[in-house]
């Protein structure tokens, strides 16, 4: 964990869908999760994009997220 | 009739809006609970109804069905879909199995009541409007907070064979990793109860749990959908193939 850009933070309060499973590597600016809205149809997801790659390490449950919560955790493999 | 939609349910075309049912309480006075819907059609053909968060707490359908609210186009479809990724939008905005409003399980008060509770009133709009108007229903359920599944779809053993016939197909269409010829342990109430007893084919599933979703199973919603096109006679050109052939029955 070298640096505050292994964690992402929400800031849209929805959804959660995680594109990634705990342990999946994941490249810088790749998605770990997209956030789908909860009061509406027809509207795209937001999507998360990683700010540093490496493995997914730690996920938020349960399935609705709030504005700030923790999302993800990428900490990266030094061995 | 209470609730009303904000869109039309037999228009051609993409349509997104709302199930409005007036909902009078101390923070709004004239207020409303809005359920989200989204219909789409094109010609003439079957109707598929596909609802998620009929327990508020599971999220696979929520997010298969909002993904397909933007992606599927009427020229993929011959028919209708009318999709309600959260059907009960108050235990689903609540992150609860139950409603907060009413303390109701959606899923054992169908039919419902046209004068009776918030949840009441919604089953009744759901059995009395859009069930009668569907020829097969897909009922998406996962564990929620307090249980935790094998990935299946399932179906009930039925008086009638030939609904039975029909179910089983649809849920073997499904193609989730597990099916399971399902046994309840109180159908009484259930939506699954109230769209059988109407003769309409049914299937319903259990993906994960544990209050959230993961990939793989919210992979396995997905592909489901797609692989539902084929017995409600909609047509889709970019369908996938059952990529497994053999998934293991339980029952």
């Amino acid at each position: 964990m070298p640096d505050d850009s292994c964690f992402l933070f929400c800031e849209q309060a929805g959804m959660i869908e995680y594109l990634a499973e705990l342990g999946d590597k994941i490249e810088q600016n790749q998605p770990p999760a997209r956030i789908w809205p909860t009061d509406r149809t027809g509207i795209p997801p937001m999507t998360v994009h990683a700010k540093r790659g490496g493995i997914l390490t730690a996920r938020h449950v349960p399935g609705l997220v709030q504005m700030g919560d923790f999302i993800s955790l990428i900490a990266v493999e030094t061995m | 009739m209470s609730v009303t939609p904000t869109i039309p349910l037999d228009a051609q075309g993409i349509h997104h809006g709302f199930l409005k049912l007036p909902h009078s309480r101390n923070e709004s006075a004239w207020g409303s609970v809005m359920v989200p819907i989204t219909v789409i059609a094109n010609g003439t053909g079957p109707t598929a109804l596909l609802t998620g968060a009929n327990h508020g707490d599971e999220y696979e359908g929520p997010i298969a069905l909002q993904e397909l609210a933007i992606i599927l186009q009427p020229d993929q479809i011959t028919g209708r879909v009318i999709i309600l990724p959260m059907m009960n939008h108050p235990a689903f905005a609540a992150g609860t199995r139950c409603s907060p409003i009413d303390g109701a399980n959606m899923n054992r008060s169908f039919p419902g009541r046209a004068d009776g509770t918030l949840t009441q009133k919604l089953c009744h709009y759901i059995a009395t409007t859009l069930v009668p108007q569907a020829d097969i229903v897909l009922d998406f359920h996962s564990g929620g907070r307090t249980l935790d599944f094998l990935p299946f779809a399932a179906a009930h053993i039925l008086e009638d064979k030939a609904q039975e016939a029909a179910c089983m197909a649809a849920m073997q269409a499904f193609n989730a990793p597990y099916s399971v010829r399902m046994l309840e342990i109180d159908a009484a109430g259930m939506f699954d109860t109230e769209v059988e007893r109407q003769g309409k084919t049914f299937v319903t599933t259990e993906l994960g749990g544990a209050g959230t979703s993961t990939p793989r199973t919210v992979a396995i919603a997905r592909k489901g959908i797609r692989n539902l096109h084929d017995p409600c006679g909609h047509h889709d050109g970019n369908t996938p193939k059952c990529t497994n052939r053999n998934p293991r029955h339980a029952g």
